[in-house]
């Protein structure tokens, strides 16, 4: 369990180059991975908008994880048991009690690894390239922008990015605020309707 | 019948505790941390005794020797949590329909109904727990085991987070409830003995998780208070 622990948890301090170092060794043409996938199902990983998709998954998974994890273990035991008490089996419990009870830490992970993968160009240039029109995100196209001079691209794709990333912040603050308000009673939205509106 | 013989081990504490619990309450008395609602987890299947044997109207629950140990969603015992555990984003109608799943629509919403009358809570089963008083959230805990038929009923200190003032109320109308809706092994743990002394039929005196005696609640109690008084006449309670 521990191991599986830090490897889940070592994208977020590896600085990102190293991830994208260790999915081309993995991944790589040359690996038993790449190898093995690129004669079964002639798919190729390294270079393309699949292994782009693949490397800002890894950088941004574990945010979501950490996230999901902080709002599970928020979730009062006694309820746990309760339901188990009253039969449900425990993947009943977690769609019908778990997942209900931390959708707002859910749903605020999901954004952080959103903006995270957005963000991402270490990882993303090593295992996808920057091959223009194909597997060039946003964050490296505003590098090669200003590299070619094309300042006007470059500006316009920088407020894409903050604007986004600027709504993601304040979902997140939402979130964290209307988890605040709901505090012990972990009230849902459809709650929070009924008391303000009584 | 409930028999109930186990023993669990902490660096710091033993369980080790034998009884017997015919129909009607029986109340498991003892100060805190004396392994009353230990007790009570180990007979859920919360929690697992290290060695022993739990037997339920004759169904083996949990057994050592046998490597028996019946999971706790099939188990069929009632429990009234501490603090109610009502599912905070449920409204009490789902809360009480929540251990029926499977069953007919029809059915649920039949049962629901009638338990709801029968808790006088018809009007409310659209509310959430966070918008009930302390004793409507306890009746809807109550409610919501006893619709699922449990073969037997668990409440771990079932008055402690109500407030002093509608405690006795609230207590005697629990006890007519019960009486006319449950006739199985009832099981209250409690440390307060006058709560013992109007709930119960029997008492079951715990100490340092150790039985230190059983039986009809006005011989235990008596016995109870003439230690209790012995060891600190400043503390005879009120």
């Amino acid at each position: 369990m521990d191991v599986a622990d830090a490897l889940l948890t070592l994208p977020i301090v590896l600085p990102p180059t190293v991830l994208g170092y260790y999915l081309l060794v993995i991944l790589g043409r040359q690996s038993v991975l790449g190898r093995f996938l690129e004669q079964q199902f002639g798919v190729t990983i390294v270079f393309t908008q699949t292994g782009a998709v693949i490397a800002a998954m890894c950088v941004s998974i574990p945010f979501f994880i950490q996230s999901a994890r902080t709002a599970f273990a928020g979730i009062d035991e006694s309820l746990l048991h309760a339901a188990r008490l009253l039969g449900r089996t425990e993947w009943n419990i977690f769609f019908s009690v778990m997942i209900p009870l931390s959708w707002r830490g859910l749903t605020s992970g999901v954004m952080l690894a959103f903006a995270r993968a957005l963000g991402d160009f270490g990882a993303t240039l090593m295992v996808a390239g920057s091959i223009p029109g194909k597997t060039e995100t946003m964050s490296i196209a505003i590098y090669n922008c200003l590299m070619n001079g094309d300042e006007r691209t470059a500006g316009l794709l920088v407020a894409i990015m903050t604007f986004l990333s600027l709504a993601v912040l304040y979902g997140i603050k939402r979130m964290e605020k209307k988890m605040g308000r709901g505090g012990s009673r972990h009230a849902s939205r459809k709650h929070q309707k009924n008391i303000s509106g009584i | 019948m409930l028999r109930v013989n186990i023993k669990k081990t902490f660096p710091e504490f033993e369980l080790d505790i034998a009884f017997e619990a015919g129909p009607g309450v029986t109340g498991i008395l003892g100060p805190s941390g004396s392994g009353k609602s230990l007790t009570l987890e180990c007979i859920a299947g919360i929690d697992k005794p290290d060695e022993g044997k739990i037997e339920l109207n004759g169904r083996i629950l949990f057994d050592k020797e046998k490597h028996m140990d019946i999971k706790t969603r099939h188990r069929h015992t009632g429990y009234m949590f501490q603090h109610y555990a009502l599912f905070p984003h449920l409204t009490v109608k789902q809360n009480l329909a929540f251990g029926l799943k499977g069953q007919p629509k029809k059915e649920i919403e039949e049962k629901t109904a009638a338990f709801l009358k029968k808790i006088k809570m018809e009007g409310f089963e659209n509310r959430y727990p966070a918008e009930l008083s302390g004793g409507q959230k306890q009746r809807v805990a109550l409610a919501r085991t006893l619709i699922t038929e449990p073969s037997c009923l668990l409440l771990d200190e079932p008055f402690s987070a109500l407030d002093p003032d509608t405690k006795e109320l609230v207590m005697e109308e629990f006890l007519s409830f019960l009486h006319d809706h449950f006739h199985g092994v009832v099981l209250l743990v409690t440390h307060n003995m006058e709560e013992a002394d109007l709930l119960c039929d029997n008492v079951i005196l715990y100490r340092n998780g150790k039985v230190l005696q059983q039986g009809p609640k006005k011989e235990v109690l008596k016995h109870a208070v003439a230690r209790q008084d012995a060891r600190n006449p400043a503390a005879i309670r009120t």
